[in-house]
């Protein structure tokens, strides 16, 4: 029986950031939610870099409207993700965005009871 | 490229962080920290700051707007959701300790309500209390 002050912690989970251009998250959401991802969260940012005027005619067609997405993915899962999410926010053209992704060393979230318990059992199965 | 020109920057010039003359301008060294990341419901990241700060002296902090999408794992539905981003910055020996109190105090351990994650910094330097830049200026 977990106590009322006690949290379920998420181990070997992967926080993956992806920043693309404004209006793109929700194709790179959708690819990411059918490669596996439970969800993400998406705010806007403004982008600027030193190469930018590389990247358009003189800078301009670079849109420096940013979104960010978070999206938290099992280590298992990951991977699969990433790639997925690469390609969908077709990161391999210049200009169009950075994604990295970094370990967590725990999360934690609303776990209903009755997942809590079985997983608890589960590792007292297993000593 | 870019590690080279920090390497020649006087930021990272090992002379410029022995000398104690300018020990109060020169950047922390390495050291343990952890970034708090707390996605939770939209209009509850100032009072979760002011909280953060009255309960645990903890000031490098900063909330901002979201919006998050999630999926039913049932119906395959999808929802979304306004959402605040609290991002803290702690040293590893607190982390922990904030994590709880963040966890409970933002309301995560509602269904929906959102999550808390804890990632790893090796260099920081957090937001400078109030009456310390007072002092140094006096």
């Amino acid at each position: 029986m977990k106590r009322r002050d006690e949290i379920v912690v998420l181990t070997d989970a992967v926080l993956i950031t992806c920043i693309v251009q404004r209006g793109a998250a929700d194709a790179v959401v959708d690819a990411a939610t059918e490669a596996g991802a439970q969800g993400a969260t998406i705010f806007y940012a403004r982008g600027t870099g030193v190469r930018q005027k590389h990247l358009g005619v003189l800078g301009i067609t670079v849109n420096a409207e940013k979104e960010v997405l978070y999206i938290v993915a099992p280590g298992d899962q990951a991977d699969h993700i990433f790639e997925r999410v690469y390609v969908a926010a077709k990161l391999d053209t210049p200009g169009m965005g950075m994604i990295y992704m970094m370990p967590l060393e725990k999360m934690a979230t609303y776990v209903p009871p009755e997942i809590a318990a079985r997983f608890s059992e589960q590792s007292d199965q297993h000593g | 490229m870019f590690l080279l020109k920090l390497r020649r920057g006087s930021v990272s010039n090992p002379t410029n962080m022995a000398n104690p003359a300018v020990s109060a301008s020169v950047p922390p060294f390495r050291s343990e920290f952890r970034v708090l990341i707390c996605i939770m419901p939209d209009g509850r990241g100032k009072e979760v700051l002011e909280a953060l700060r009255r309960e645990t002296g903890v000031i490098s902090a900063f909330a901002h707007h979201a919006r998050g999408i999630g999926t039913h794992s049932l119906r395959h539905r999808v929802y979304a959701q306004e959402k605040q981003i609290l991002t803290v910055l702690v040293e590893a020996s607190r982390a922990d300790d904030v994590f709880h109190f963040l966890y409970f105090s933002a309301g995560l351990d509602a269904p929906r309500a959102g999550m808390i994650m804890m990632g790893h910094a090796f260099r920081g330097a957090g937001v400078v209390p109030l009456n310390e830049t007072e002092s140094e200026a006096s």
